[in-house]
């Protein structure tokens, strides 16, 4: 029933690309130092318990232009991930390996008051184009004490779905946010945020089919087997506080909190405390704890009976729809070196975490252990 | 309707009740310290060196967030409020 991903490559095939392209940046890292003023490039690696591998190679480059006011920037990201989850074993699929492709292209210009800025991102997959761009402004309050942020983002995006070229479904996403950063005295800064955002269209997954009837689960005892149906429109709330305090000369303290609310029924509670410590004007430790909480969606049942005359008019499998925790852990660490006396620095960063998602009622999977690791080299000329 | 299923009814009732009233709640807490925080303290410029630490920004360094941010807002059920990561679907 479920539908085949015939893309389907090997696992050694996927992680030869991401090898290839890791090296390709590498190289093309000090070529870059010619026409730009920052170079960067990293790698992001991620493994879970779910049977999931993440490589995400970066590579970045800024440019000032006009005193430093005008500030142009441009990233290439790739994300090569083989999985075998629990989404593609229920489906009865061979595990599945994808790159997903992003250009992302910014520029801003700064006035006496204010920072204009713009950007825009296209990302590509082979069963996913992603489109997206946003405008910001950034005011300068209060002699410099304050800053209100303004965005506006939008995004189109086309869905398809692999082996099936006449499923084609778009999603069109309008978001807004507003940000307000005071200077409460001079050890302690506050923001307060909020966040809009509003999507039109097909947000299901094709790949996805949920059993009525027994078990839940297509391939069990389930009566029926149907495609993913969610509703079409979702309008989604976020609300961030958030703090910084030094508590000495050379470390501070983070706390934040964010509030989530949308019309599907999601709320969720998002905690954050970080603790840092600078060493000299050259280095840093960070270690940084995260609490993450979410009810259900009011449609999602984590098992579904036969339905009667009127039917479901939403089912899903999606396990972010389900009622969940997690609790993350990190580690980050970053340092200057001076090159010569020319003003050149290189940055190097390292970031460590571990992640614990606990799923409540979903069928199949009860918890899934991460870990992640960040390598990062940053070029200032 | 009978007598459980009215009871259901009524606790669901309660608990839509709720979740609103903590909603709102929320909404003028953050609306009263946007208030309030306007214009509350001036700091002078030459007070804002520890201010102005890289410990003390809320931005992240995009080349060590990018990935992780991308990778826990694809297994969340929640978005936003803390700056987006691009698209692209990454639903692995």
């Amino acid at each position: 029933m479920a539908s085949p991903r015939s893309f389907a490559i090997s696992n050694s095939r996927g992680s030869w690309h991401a090898i290839a392209i890791g090296a390709l940046l590498w190289l093309a890292f000090p070529a870059t130092n010619a026409v730009a003023d920052e170079v960067s490039t990293g790698v992001f690696y991620r493994q879970d318990s779910d049977t999931t591998l993440v490589v995400s190679p970066r590579v970045a480059a800024a440019k000032y232009l006009q005193d430093k006011m005008t500030r142009v920037d441009v990233a290439y990201t790739a994300d090569i991930w083989t999985s075998a989850s629990i989404d593609i074993r229920t489906a009865a699929t061979a595990a599945v390996t994808e790159q997903r492709n992003q250009v992302t292209g910014a520029v801003s210009h700064e006035f006496a008051r204010t920072t204009v800025a713009a950007n825009y991102y296209f990302s590509n997959e082979n069963d996913y184009v992603a489109n997206g761009a946003g405008l910001s402004l950034v005011q300068r309050l209060a002699g410099g004490n304050a800053t209100l942020e303004e965005r506006l983002n939008f995004g189109f995006d086309r869905v398809g779905r692999s082996g099936d070229p006449t499923f084609s479904r778009d999603l069109r996403t309008l978001g807004g946010r507003l940000a307000y950063t005071q200077n409460i005295n001079s050890t302690t800064v506050l923001q307060g945020a909020y966040e809009l955002i509003y999507r039109e269209g097909y947000q299901a997954s094709p790949y996805r089919f949920v059993g009525l009837g027994g078990d839940g689960l297509c391939g069990g005892s389930a009566v029926l087997c149907v495609p993913e149906v969610h509703p079409d429109t979702r309008m989604r709330h976020a609300m961030v506080l958030d703090g910084r305090h030094s508590v000495s000369e050379d470390s501070s303290l983070g706390v934040g909190y964010r509030f989530y609310i949308d019309d599907w029924g999601v709320l969720s509670h998002t905690g954050i405390v970080q603790f840092a410590v600078v060493f000299g004007e050259e280095s840093s430790f960070t270690f940084r704890y995260r609490f993450y909480t979410q009810g259900q969606a009011s449609f999602y049942q984590p098992v579904y009976g036969v339905p009667g005359p009127t039917g479901f008019d939403f089912v899903s499998r999606d396990r972010e729809l389900s009622s969940l925790f997690s609790n993350r852990g990190a580690l980050a660490y970053d340092t200057l070196f001076e090159l010569g006396e020319s003003g050149t620095t290189l940055r190097a960063a390292i970031a460590a975490g571990l992640t614990v998602f606990t799923y409540n009622n979903f069928v199949g999977l009860d918890n899934v252990y991460s870990g992640d690791l960040t390598f990062a080299l940053t070029l200032e000329l | 309707m009978s007598r459980l299923t009215t009871k259901a009814y009524r606790a669901s009732e309660v608990l839509g009740v709720f979740r609103a009233a903590h909603s709102q709640a929320l909404v003028y807490l953050f609306l009263t310290f946007l208030l309030t925080a306007l214009g509350c303290a001036t700091v002078a410029p030459y007070e804002r060196e520890t201010l102005a630490r890289s410990d003390m920004q809320f931005e992240g360094a995009p080349e060590i967030a990018e990935g992780e941010t991308h990778a826990t807002e694809v297994r969340e059920g929640s978005a936003g409020g803390f700056g987006g990561t691009g698209g692209g679907c990454g639903c692995n």
